[in-house]
């Protein structure tokens, strides 16, 4: 063995820096590949179960469909404030404007106003039509125009079926999390980015349904009082209201461009 | 939108300083292995002893312990969804086994022996499969010609 | 005590085995190595302070093996090989085993013809 041992050979490989055991490949190449793939196998699942929740979801019968927004209605309710009747009588007055003025309201729920109990301003839109106001929020608006804009704004979020909507997203939204999960079990990597994404791609989408409920809310100012200014002139009051209510920011878009937005459509 | 940035940093430096260090070792192993490359290091013995004639001979053993930095786990959990070569995790193992083997034949040239025979590998996994560790024995026995 | 891994102690005859001999260690991490080890996630390379630790199991199973070899009148282990496994996440056996065996130096051809 020391005769005939060719260590020259070995020399040669060596310095060639030969790496047979190892695959040459670029990394980033590598992951970025993958990434794409991923995106594209779980983006057409999700477009798959997005497109048949959404047409089961849209064609209800009118019977079910109220079914439906009561029951997740009940999920939700909270306590209300007992009002006194003036501002009663106050709030359906408004309401009641606004269902002349469009005569095409869908007629499938009471639509009732409540004032509930908050320190927040907010106002929400139930599943079942029913409105809600932070009693808050009814503190700051002094005028009925004021009122008229915030009421309109949640109606219309009702006449776009916009509770179905997110019903929606976060139905599609379970499953691919779900599925991801089940792909990959022991580390959730693969779930903890897609819930991201979907996060980010669903605050785009609700973005776009705010501003059509603003565009409802200008609409129905306009044809009731002439001009819209009272939209910005409480969108601004609320502005400078919330400086520090992270949790309005939050659900609702960027406060400055909504302003922008209602701006441009008024004037 | 925050997690997403922040996974991305990581990635991003990890993959930076891992590719350096990587770059290194195979550096210093290159360097050891030239210093070597006279004294051969082989997996069999019995016909080697019927050729040769031995003067002493005594047992070689190391074993090294290299970690994977966060972007050859995170590459390696994505090709585990669809197969293939996980070759980030490929050096990682090249580098654990070339350098325990250096290091037999580094301590059989300590005391002077000629060449290392019978020489036989271990791989285990340390770590968990979030920060995945191999650790690499190798062992052999160096030989001393008449 | 010599050891081998081949089958024979070269230069040297067999006239005795006595079978089987082991040893084995489990070692865990301590927490210190942990945080240390947790560090390398970002860069990878070497852990020093658990080759260390593998160093010296594998150290003390050897020396494990040799006590009960030396306990059985042996002077040689041949044939020795290495098993590591990973009980948890952070602890691993290290397990030696052998054949303890008694050598004793060939003697060389003149003596033999004259005995």
């Amino acid at each position: 063995m020391p005769d005939n041992f060719d260590a020259e050979a070995a020399r040669k490989i060596i310095m060639s820096d030969e790496r047979i055991n190892v695959t040459e490949n670029n990394p980033i190449k590598e992951l970025f590949k993958i990434c794409v793939n991923l995106a594209l196998i779980i983006g057409s699942f999700y477009l798959i179960i997005f497109m048949l929740s959404g047409i089961i979801l849209f064609n209800l019968p009118a019977k079910n469909q109220v079914q439906l927004e009561n029951f997740f209605s009940k999920l939700i309710e909270t306590k209300v404030v007992k009002i006194s009747d003036a501002d009663q009588k106050r709030l359906l007055t408004v309401r009641n404007n606004i269902l002349n003025a469009d005569k095409n309201f869908p007629k499938t729920s009471n639509l009732d106003i409540f004032i509930m109990d908050d320190t927040k301003t907010n106002a929400f839109c139930y599943p079942n039509g029913n409105i809600y106001i932070t009693s808050a929020l009814y503190k700051e608006l002094t005028t009925d125009e004021e009122l008229t804009f915030i009421i309109a704004h949640e109606m219309g979020h009702y006449k776009h079926k916009d509770h179905l909507r997110n019903m929606r997203d976060s139905i599609t939204g379970s499953i691919v999390l779900i599925g991801t999960v089940f792909v990959d079990p022991s580390n959730q990597g693969l779930t903890k980015m897609t819930a991201s994404t979907i996060d980010i791609s669903n605050l785009k989408f609700s973005r776009v349904a705010e501003e059509k409920a603003d565009k409802y809310a200008i609409k129905m100012l306009n044809i009731l009082y002439g001009s819209s200014k009272a939209g910005v002139e409480v969108m601004t009051k609320l502005k400078e209201k919330n400086r520090s209510n992270i949790e309005f920011l939050s659900t609702h878009p960027n406060i400055d461009r909504r302003i922008n937005y209602i701006k441009k459509l008024s004037y | 939108m925050d997690n997403l940035i922040i996974l991305i940093a990581t990635l991003f430096i990890c993959y930076m300083t891992g590719t350096i260090v990587e770059k290194r070792h195979y550096k210093k192993i290159k360097t050891r292995e030239l210093i070597l490359y006279k004294s051969p290091c082989i997996s069999y013995g019995k016909s080697f002893l019927k050729d040769t004639k031995i003067k002493h001979s005594f047992l070689v053993s190391s074993s090294v312990v290299i970690g994977c930095d966060r972007f050859k786990s995170f590459l390696a959990n994505l090709r585990n969804i669809f197969g293939g070569n996980v070759s980030s995790y490929e050096s990682v193992l090249d580098r654990g086994r070339r350098e325990a083997i250096l290091r037999i034949r580094e301590e059989a040239a300590e005391k002077n022996a000629n060449a290392v025979i019978n020489l036989k590998l271990e791989t285990t996994m340390l770590g968990s499969s979030q920060d995945p560790q191999v650790c690499v024995t190798a062992y052999g026995t160096a030989v001393c010609y008449a | 005590m010599i050891l081998t891994n081949i089958e024979t102690v070269p230069g040297k005859k067999i006239v005795g085995h006595y079978g089987l001999v082991s040893g084995s260690t489990v070692r865990a991490k301590h927490a210190g190595k942990d945080i240390a080890a947790g560090f390398k996630n970002f860069f990878g390379g070497e852990i020093k302070g658990y080759t260390e630790l593998m160093d010296e199991s594998r150290r003390e199973a050897t020396q494990r093996m040799i006590e009960l070899a030396k306990r059985m009148g042996a002077n040689a282990i041949v044939n020795v090989r290495y098993a590591t496994s990973a009980i948890t996440a952070g602890a691993a056996e290290v397990y030696a085993y052998g054949t303890a065996v008694k050598v004793d130096s060939i003697q060389p051809k003149k003596q033999v013809e004259n005995g």
